[in-house]
């Protein structure tokens, strides 16, 4: 297999103005990459932040550098990127990728996504022209916003050069508590709870039977997360403490990574890993009904993202129960391709997503590395 | 004279007027729609009142059907569509043609489901911003981008320019607190997009749609984002002796890791003037003003204007007044969220919408000083210097016939300087006629080609809002 890792934007453009037929499988750092059939444009070498001033609360990246160099470097003066992007897989996710694939933390819900975080993208379309979309600054309301229409689009449109995003300074507080013995369905609710007494709530989640990095038992347990002013984060931890719940504060180091990446939910022989996106009201009773039903459920976003882990064969019957569910789709994580949720392609957007792809990448040039369908739509 | 071309009027669709009148009264009914001249005359502009156009005819559906109904058929007719929220657009967003159809979505005023459980409301875009939170504040709930406009501006207009506010420092603007929209196509079709905050595969129309200045389609209804409102909000007021002191202090509260929910500035001349007009007790001995509000409960308060007092020190402060009370803090918002109506009782005014890196405010404050003298005219700075959007307010008299053009060209100056200086035209008002022939400085060729192709599969006939957002000159062939 082929692999085209150009080292400016200029060169990208001639591999896709080179390649009209070919098809090629854009890939970021090549962490996820499935596609094995087309030549791939990876931007691993287009890297290096290129700009940054941590007052102007905004940074511009190449795009195949590293979440982590990024990450380093925030943290450095104080800062993180509010949507919390999951930076695991060996370190080597780039931003590139964190952008294509609208890749967003447990912190999503209390911070936005990583699409709200975006500000501007420099790309290569299927036309091989170099596009300039959005600004460098927080706020641009200058003409059609491109870079949330390509945030999220898994490369099928355009090979994203360089990201803008906005950043944010790191609390100065923040705790972890654990709350065991709590059912799933309760998450939403007591989530909601906390947020209307004003309580600075950055994270609710729930695990149940799968553990929680050895530190709670396998049963039942609800995380949550405060972060903010010393004196916000003090009255959240008061507030707890004066409810009739068992509390404990959980101090063994950041267990929202193992939230974020489901690594306590890796499929093995036979299994498969799926997430299911779903209005946080309904995410918790959804839930509870998949636990009963075997799955290995965790539960994040206060109810809004589900992740489980079944038998293979779970698909059909997850496809199912979600289908009728408004606002909720289901699509495969990780595991065998015939575990795989295929989208709705009669869904009623169907045809207007068409329009998009036909705009930024009329010859079909682009395939998705790694999201079945996605090429096609 | 203005300095803004318009395209040539299709006469051909003058000429079919009446016929297009009674198309329209026989979908809405005689009442719905405004065919006399003198009626019409209420839509010839919005406020960038500098432009004029009296439209072919104006509908006022009442329901997303009509509005379905009445763009399949002004599809077939040539005639151009501009859809119209309350007419609040400072970038002339809402500004007809004589050719055009100016379609009100005033009607669709109703807020339709309120959700608290998982935070959304889904209103018809006619509702005004404050309504929305109006609706929902008995629970505690608010809907955070606050364009100044607020109390008459749309929803469905803060969807077409991703409008923003003084509060949008800590909660984002449009496009951040808007889950989903049902829009109408030129060909009548309706289409949803998105609904509910799930991050659902599939690409981001919504996001697309969202600040595209009624190019794409007509939004008749919206699902929009409500918050918790925190216990309390204080504003404070600051003083300083320079620009470059207030801009300095801006720069250190942001890099020192707070975020305010509001960071105002405002020059000397706009001081004075937002003080004779609200009585907010805005210090008039200072060159520049800072309004800085922090939410939470009081002991949150308390520690953040500790922290920001401190941090102001070094930039030495010539006033530090702490609001005490709900009536002072309300006096100090009216006074900030008047100045463009207050400053329009001493002088006809363009406001321009630049937006800079915030570490570069104290220099390009000079350079806008420096560009309005070198066109012999006057300017106030009222800005939201938190996210670096600036206000700079060009102040001319319209009876002088030289002035406006002047301004205009002054304002251009400006906002190339905002781009020189790693920023861009507008934050939060978009583009409409006022910034079209600058979108060139922002964006190269490619770049608006690129966005026009989209424009052109949505909107094959370029009918929708079309003298808007992109330069006349090298526009797609549009077949007749």
């Amino acid at each position: 297999m082929r692999l085209f890792a150009p080292a400016t934007e200029a060169e990208a453009a001639g591999i896709v103005r080179a390649h009209p037929r070919i098809g090629l499988a854009i890939a970021g750092g090549g962490t996820r990459m499935v596609n094995h059939r087309n030549p791939a444009l990876s931007a691993r070498s287009l890297c290096g932040v290129r700009r940054y001033r941590p007052q102007d609360m905004t940074m511009t990246a190449a795009a195949g550098t590293p979440l982590s160099a990024i990450e380093e470097v925030l943290a450095s003066h104080g800062q993180r990127l509010g949507f919390e992007p999951t930076s695991a897989i060996a370190g080597r996710s780039t931003i590139g990728a964190v952008a294509a694939m609208n890749l967003s933390g447990p912190r999503r819900p209390f911070a936005g996504s990583a699409r709200d975080a975006l500000l501007g993208l420099r790309m290569v379309t299927g036309l091989g022209e170099r596009v300039s979309t959005g600004g460098r600054v927080i706020k641009n309301a200058a003409g059609l916003d491109l870079t949330r229409a390509i945030a999220g689009s898994f490369g099928s449109l355009a090979f994203i050069t360089e990201v803008t995003f906005r950043t944010m300074p790191v609390p100065a507080a923040g705790i972890n508590v654990v709350l065991p013995g709590m059912r799933a369905s309760m998450l939403p609710a007591v989530a909601a709870r906390l947020m209307l007494k004003g309580l600075p709530l950055t994270g609710a989640a729930h695990l149940d039977g799968v553990g929680l990095g050895g530190v709670a038992g396998a049963g039942p347990v609800a995380l949550l997360r405060f972060e903010g002013s010393a004196s916000a984060v003090a009255a959240a931890k008061r507030h707890l403490d004066s409810l009739d719940l068992a509390v404990a504060v959980h101090d063994g180091g950041d267990p929202w990574g193992i939230v974020a990446r489901a690594t306590v939910l890796a499929p093995g022989a036979g299994q498969a890993l799926w997430r299911v996106t779903i209005p946080e009201t309904a995410g918790g009773a959804l839930a509870e009904q998949l636990a009963r039903e075997g799955a290995d459920v965790l539960t994040d976003r206060r109810g809004g993202l589900l992740r489980l882990r079944h038998g293979v064969d779970f698909a059909r019957r997850l496809a199912a129960l979600v289908a009728p569910m408004p606002g909720a789709s289901a699509s495969l994580e990780a595991g065998p391709p015939r575990a795989a949720i295929l989208p709705d392609h009669n869904q009623p957007g169907a045809a207007m997503l068409a329009r998009l792809k036909q705009a930024l990448d009329p010859n079909a040039v682009f395939v998705a590395a790694n999201r079945p369908g996605a090429a096609a739509a | 004279m203005t300095n803004i071309a318009m395209p040539p009027v299709d006469q051909a669709v003058i000429a079919r007027r009446d016929e297009i009148v009674a198309g329209l009264v026989s979908i809405l009914g005689a009442e719905h729609v405004i065919s006399a001249e003198d009626e019409r005359r209420a839509y010839e502009t919005d406020a960038l009142t500098a432009y004029r156009a009296v439209p072919l005819a104006v509908a006022l559906p009442g329901s997303t059907e009509e509005v379905s109904r009445v763009l399949a058929f002004l599809n077939g007719t040539g005639a151009k569509v501009i859809a119209r929220g309350a007419g609040t657009s400072l970038s002339g967003g809402a500004l007809p043609s004589e050719d055009a159809v100016v379609l009100g979505l005033a009607r669709l005023n109703r807020i339709l489901d309120i959700d608290y459980g998982n935070r959304i409301a889904r209103v018809q875009t006619g509702v005004t911003n404050v309504n929305i939170t109006n609706a929902v504040s008995g629970e505690g709930f608010f809907y955070a981008p606050d364009p100044s406009s607020q109390l008459a501006c749309t929803i469905g207009g803060n969807v077409a320019m991703n409008s923003g506010g003084a509060h949008c420092l800590k909660y984002g603007v449009t496009t951040n607190n808007i889950l989903g929209v049902r829009m109408v196509l030129i060909d009548g079709k309706v289409v949803e997009i998105g609904g509910s905050e799930v991050d659902a595969p599939g690409y981001d129309l919504l996001g697309l749609v969202i600040g595209s200045e009624g190019q794409l389609g007509v939004v008749t209804e919206a699902t929009v984002r409500i918050l918790r409102a925190a216990d309390g909000a204080r504003p404070m007021l600051m003083g300083f002796d320079s620009a470059e002191a207030a801009g300095g202090c801006v720069a250190a509260i942001i890099a020192s890791g707070i975020i305010p929910v509001a960071i105002e500035y405002m020059d000397r001349p706009a001081i004075k003037v937002c003080e004779a007009f609200a009585h907010a007790g805005y210090p008039l001995d200072v060159e520049a003003l800072l309004i800085i509000e922090v939410e939470g409960s009081e002991a949150e308060i308390a520690d953040l204007i500790a922290w920001i007092t401190a941090i102001a020190e070094a930039f030495n402060p010539t006033t530090t007044r702490i609001s005490q009370s709900a009536t002072e803090s309300a006096a100090i918002w009216k006074g900030r969220k008047s100045a463009f109506g207050a400053m329009g009782r001493i002088a006809d005014y363009v406001c321009m919408d630049g937006v800079i890196p915030t570490s570069r405010l104290p220099e390009v404050l000079v350079k806008i000083t420096e560009i309005c003298e070198s066109y012999g005219l006057a300017v106030a700075n009222i800005f939201h210097a938190g996210d670096g959007n600036l206000h700079p307010l060009v102040l001319y008299d319209m009876n002088d016939p030289d002035q406006l053009s002047k301004a205009e060209y002054a304002g251009a100056d400006i906002l190339k300087a905002c781009v020189e200086a790693g920023g861009c035209l507008t934050g939060e008002h978009g583009v409409g006629i006022e910034k079209r022939d600058l979108m060139t400085v922002q964006y190269s060729k490619a770049d608006l080609d690129q966005q026009m192709r989209i424009k052109s599969i949505f909107d094959p006939g370029w009918k929708l809002n079309p003298a808007k957002v992109f330069p006349l000159d090298g526009r797609p062939t549009v077949a007749a």
